[in-house]
């Protein structure tokens, strides 16, 4: 068995999307990888299932998937390939949203800047921090904020390991792009509908 | 305990078959809150018995079930089982599973080697009353072994009528009838494999 192995927590709220997160997981998983799914309703997101599974988890390393998300084909291997290469160290790499965002944008720990799905964290006993919304702030930054001060500087990485709210294969993410088209147009109408109102108002 | 307290802790070990992702399909669309599926790739060949072991101690579910990752719960299965543990707090259920040719287990509720199978357990998580998926001269045999130490442990279970889970076969009869055709196909295919390449080498 190689030295890394995963644990991958997802949480859930019961949206039909999570049979496409999983399928994108368990066809990439390797002997010692651990899957845990939680459904839970209570709409933290998803910060309680998470800190449930973290002192539950025997991977080598911890990693985090919201329901509505695909990992890219490939993923766990390169992303394993950075645990054997930097041992004990916290990873952050990229993902790319459905209308085409990346995040992270540029390599800094700031809040918005990176994503719960992004984290590669050595799965160390006391030197994990825990997921919890703090004010404005959510539990995802304030977890890896408190986790690299124990563990050190997180290594930003260039690959895109995650198709945030859309799919890991090539045709159906195509599908998603035109099928969500419409909601895309009503979001940056209702936008420019807002600046129109600040304009009048000025 | 209150009615509402039952949640399910389903263990599914794999060895990274494709048909996993079948598997888990059939579990996510029926979870409920405060239900988790803990999945574990091992392929120690020892039939996921050790992998279910290292899950079992760490499931925070009131009530276990364990599936293979060739096999389905059936549709509304999860609710069945959940009104069973809501009904018979304690008490060890064991249902039925049906394999894709139609033979159906358990064939009598009777406790006995070989007219069980793992989907078909509803055991409650009581740390400390339960068995150990462990037989280290037969490994083949560790549910039996589980079931049989959890049941010394816990009291006698329920035989329940209600078929939970199909094997190696698909919950969707549609997919059923499909893999009744494409199965006994592959088998063929896989049988006439080696003899061909016998062939091959005694021509050479």
């Amino acid at each position: 068995m190689a030295g890394v192995s995963f644990s991958i927590i997802v949480p859930t709220s019961g949206r039909p999307s999570l049979e496409g997160t999983l399928a994108s997981i368990t066809e990439q998983l390797e002997p010692g990888d651990e899957v845990f799914v939680l459904r839970d309703d209570s709409n933290d997101e998803g910060d309680t299932p998470r800190n449930s599974a973290i002192p539950r988890a025997r991977g080598t390393h911890l990693l985090f998937m919201d329901d509505d998300d695909q990992y890219a084909r490939g993923a766990l291997p390169r992303i394993r390939r950075f645990a054997e290469e930097h041992p004990g160290r916290i990873g952050i790499f990229r993902m790319r949203y459905d209308n085409g965002l990346v995040l992270w944008r540029k390599p800094e720990l700031e809040f918005g800047n990176v994503s719960t799905q992004l984290f590669v964290v050595p799965n160390l006993p006391g030197k994990l921090a825990r997921w919890e919304r703090r004010g404005r702030v959510i539990g995802d930054y304030v977890f890896i904020t408190e986790t690299a001060k124990l563990l050190g500087d997180p290594i930003f990485r260039d690959e895109i390991v995650v198709y945030a709210r859309t799919d890991r294969r090539l045709a159906r993410r195509a599908i998603v792009r035109v099928r969500k088209l419409p909601v895309r147009i009503r979001y940056h109408a209702r936008r420019s509908r807002v600046r129109r109102l600040l304009a009048r108002l000025r | 305990m209150s009615d509402r307290d039952v949640t399910f802790s389903i263990l599914v070990p794999t060895s990274g078959r494709r048909s996993v992702a079948a598997t888990l399909a059939s579990i996510t669309e029926q979870l409920e809150p405060g239900d988790e599926v803990i999945v574990r790739c091992s392929r120690d060949n020892d039939f996921g018995h050790s992998a279910r072991q290292s899950m079992m101690e760490r499931a925070k579910g009131t009530h276990l079930l364990f599936m293979d990752d060739d096999d389905q719960f059936a549709r509304g299965a999860i609710a069945t089982m959940r009104a069973f543990a809501r009904e018979n707090p304690g008490r060890i259920g064991i249902f039925r599973m049906r394999y894709l040719d139609g033979r159906v287990l358990w064939a009598e509720p009777v406790l006995r080697m070989r007219n069980l199978g793992t989907p078909t357990f509803c055991v409650p998580n009581v740390p400390g009353k339960l068995g150990r998926w462990e037989s280290p001269a037969y490994p083949r045999v560790a549910d039996w072994e589980f079931i049989c130490a959890t049941v010394e442990l816990q009291g006698e279970p329920i035989f329940r009528e209600e078929v939970v889970a199909h094997i190696r076969s698909d919950r969707r009869p549609a997919a059923r009838a499909v893999k009744r055709v494409t199965t006994p196909l592959a088998e063929l295919r896989y049988r006439a494999a080696p003899r061909t390449r016998l062939k091959r080498a005694l021509g050479r």
